[in-house]
């Protein structure tokens, strides 16, 4: 089989991989019967369907061409959730100050004309007003550090 | 009539409080705020707010998130004008006669027409959802468990025709956000579904931060990859906003035609504020005598489009309102902000809360005025904003979902959510899925689930129930429909064209 359509094989292997994970683990849920569904009916119609569906695309992904994926860049692809990551990482041990500054430096450095000098003035500024808005503002219960 | 300006006044009395008119002021400015900024869209911006409402009244927390919606068309036809560059994809055709007219020195026009044709169509369509809310919801009062599963599936076959790029994976997104929901306890046995033994998994998949993760970071990602756009900004002094006599004897037909055609497409699935510009623009230039003027500065072209998309964006609030189905991912966010606060939105709360339904569509009207009397003398300041490069904005958005998120109720797991499905989104994205139709299906999930065993156990088992009930049967039927429709290579190339354009 050679493939014409990365895009269709792509999306197609993640629709049934998690349609494939979903099945398995759905039937070890009780299934029941049409009167009386069991907690398992909807986990095991519902992945099976995902799962046909990601064999159908990649099945037509064989077929017919399609355009081809626009290249990854790996720094944008990386660094946001990074810095989504380090958020909450720091939130509950150091508080809004530092985990701020943190994830917007690293979300800055995303890109691709970023200099490490207008990154700092952003990140400042974000802490500043989060600080405001959102602790002093709203009143959350988040500690400043 | 009486009976509408009646419901009317309660609405209004519910809307005038202080709060509910600051919120609808915040609500539009930040809808024309990002409206403005290309790059950041209505969907992400109310993910994005959707933590700060949870603290509002149900009504205050509407009014807020609705006046982003239809803030935001305003604010996209101001940067379509002025550089050439869609704020919001419902201001793609304003882009071609509405910054022609800029380029021939008449900004201020063209800012006013699209200003005043909004305005106008707002008001309109607010006459819309008062007069066919009631009439729908007065519909949907007899429905039972079969109907609305039916009712629920065609919005689901809606969604996909709707739906950007292939078919086949619409629906497999479809799938995967009804997989998605049924993550956590369920309700009728207590057990629990793919939870792992995570804790923060026993109430479910976070909708906030799915769809923050999905439509917001995901985006931020593939823009990031493209090379940066240089902007250029074509007038900077805009002298004289009044539109001349001409000119307004040109826009109000087509602002008529364009309020009315806006206000239909909005009801239907899948509709709202992009269908309708693209209709009105396709409209205006068929019955024009003079079509060879379009995209050389028509006001019909502008007219048309911007008060069709106002009104598109309003009156798409009407089925989930009467029926509590979200017939677009916009709809589905509010819908998910209303069952926080504990509300299942649809024909019941019509009636029991009324102040709710009607609270909201007077705040329309309030907003409306506001975006007029705010925007056009603030045009200098959303000019300025246009220079704010996006390596601004991007860390800005990022640190606003994660507190927001965080916000919520103080667990660090809802930000691992986030960042789970930045990826998942990103990786749907560049395979070409969108994720909107994931999203509703992923709000209408439980309640599939839920009146799909209800009926079940009303008919013992026989699943003929949903053919042998009319309105059900309608409904399915008109489903199939759709599907014909949509798999019919005719309209497949019609459709393929419309997005394309």
């Amino acid at each position: 089989m050679t493939i014409k359509n990365w895009q269709d094989f792509g999306a197609g292997c993640i629709f049934a991989a998690i349609g494939l994970a979903g099945l398995w683990i759905g039937c070890g849920y009780r299934f029941g019967s049409l009167v009386r569904m069991g907690p398992g009916f909807m986990p095991v119609v519902v992945s099976s369907l995902v799962m046909m569906l990601g064999i159908l695309i990649i099945g037509k992904a064989a077929f017919s061409h399609g355009a081809a994926i626009e290249a990854t860049k790996l720094r944008p692809l990386i660094l946001i959730p990074g810095a989504v990551i380090a958020f909450a990482l720091m939130i509950p041990r150091f508080g809004l100050v530092p985990s701020v500054l943190v994830t917007a430096m690293i979300a800055g450095l995303a890109a691709p004309d970023a200099d490490i000098r207008t990154n700092v003035v952003l990140s400042v500024s974000l802490v500043l007003f989060g600080l405001l808005l959102f602790r002093f503002g709203l009143n959350l219960p988040i500690p400043a550090w | 009539m009486m009976d509408i300006l009646g419901h009317l006044a309660t609405g209004f009395g519910a809307a005038i409080t202080p709060v509910n008119l600051a919120l609808c002021l915040v609500g539009v400015l930040a809808g024309t705020l990002i409206g403005v900024l290309p790059g950041i869209g209505p969907l992400a911006t109310i993910a994005m707010l959707l933590p700060i409402t949870y603290g509002l009244e149900p009504l205050s927390a509407l009014v807020m998130l609705a006046g982003i919606y239809y803030g935001a068309q305003y604010g996209g036809s101001t940067t379509a004008i002025l550089v050439n560059l869609p704020g919001e994809s419902s201001s793609i055709v304003t882009c071609l006669d509405g910054h022609e007219m800029a380029r021939q020195g008449r900004a201020g026009p063209a800012l006013a027409i699209a200003a005043l044709g909004s305005l106008f169509a707002g008001t309109v369509s607010v006459f819309v959802i008062a007069a066919f809310g009631p009439l729908l919801a007065g519909l949907a009062r007899d429905f039972n468990s079969p109907e609305f599963f039916s009712l629920m599936l065609f919005g689901l076959v809606a969604c996909v025709v709707m739906a950007r790029g292939s078919v086949l994976n619409a629906v497999a997104m479809i799938s995967l956000g009804l997989l998605f929901s049924l993550v956590g306890v369920d309700n009728t046995s207590s057990i629990f579904r793919y939870t792992f033994g995570i804790p923060a998994l026993f109430d479910g998949i976070d909708f906030v931060a799915m769809s923050m993760g999905m439509i917001g970071l995901a985006e931020i990602i593939t823009i990031l990859e493209r090379k940066p756009k240089a902007r250029t900004i074509v007038v900077s002094k805009i002298k004289n906003l009044w539109p001349t006599r001409a000119d307004f004897r040109a826009a109000w037909p087509a602002s008529v035609r364009g309020a009315l055609l806006g206000s239909v497409l909005g009801i239907l699935p899948g509709g709202g504020g992009v269908l309708s510009s693209f209709a009105s623009y396709a409209l205006e230039k068929k019955i024009s005598k003079h079509p060879e003027r379009f995209g050389e500065g028509a006001v019909e072209g502008l007219a048309g489009p911007e008060s069709a998309n106002n009104a598109g964006a309003q009156t798409s609030f009407i089925p989930l309102l009467t029926l509590g189905i979200p017939f677009n991912p916009i709809m589905a966010l509010l819908m998910g902000a209303l069952l926080i606060q504990g509300i299942t939105p649809g024909t019941a709360v019509m009636y029991e809360r009324p102040e709710l339904f009607w609270g909201l569509i007077a705040s329309m009207l309030i907003g409306n005025v506001l975006l007029v009397i705010i925007n056009l003398p603030l045009i200098r300041i959303w000019v300025m904003l246009l220079r704010v490069p996006y390596r601004y904005l991007f860390p800005s958005i990022v640190i606003f979902c994660c507190i927001g998120l965080y916000s919520v109720n103080l667990q660090p797991v809802m930000i691992l959510q986030l960042a789970v499905f930045t990826l998942l989104g990103y990786a749907l994205l560049k395979f070409g899925c969108e994720p909107a139709p994931l999203l509703i299906a992923f709000i209408l999930g439980p309640q599939l689930e839920e009146n799909f065993r209800r009926s079940m156990i009303l008919s013992r088992g026989d699943p003929t129930v949903f053919l042998t009930r009319p309105i059900s049967l309608v409904l399915l039927l008109m489903a199939c429909v759709l599907i014909t429709i949509v798999l019919f290579p005719k309209f497949r190339s019609r459709r393929a064209v419309i997005f394309e354009e």
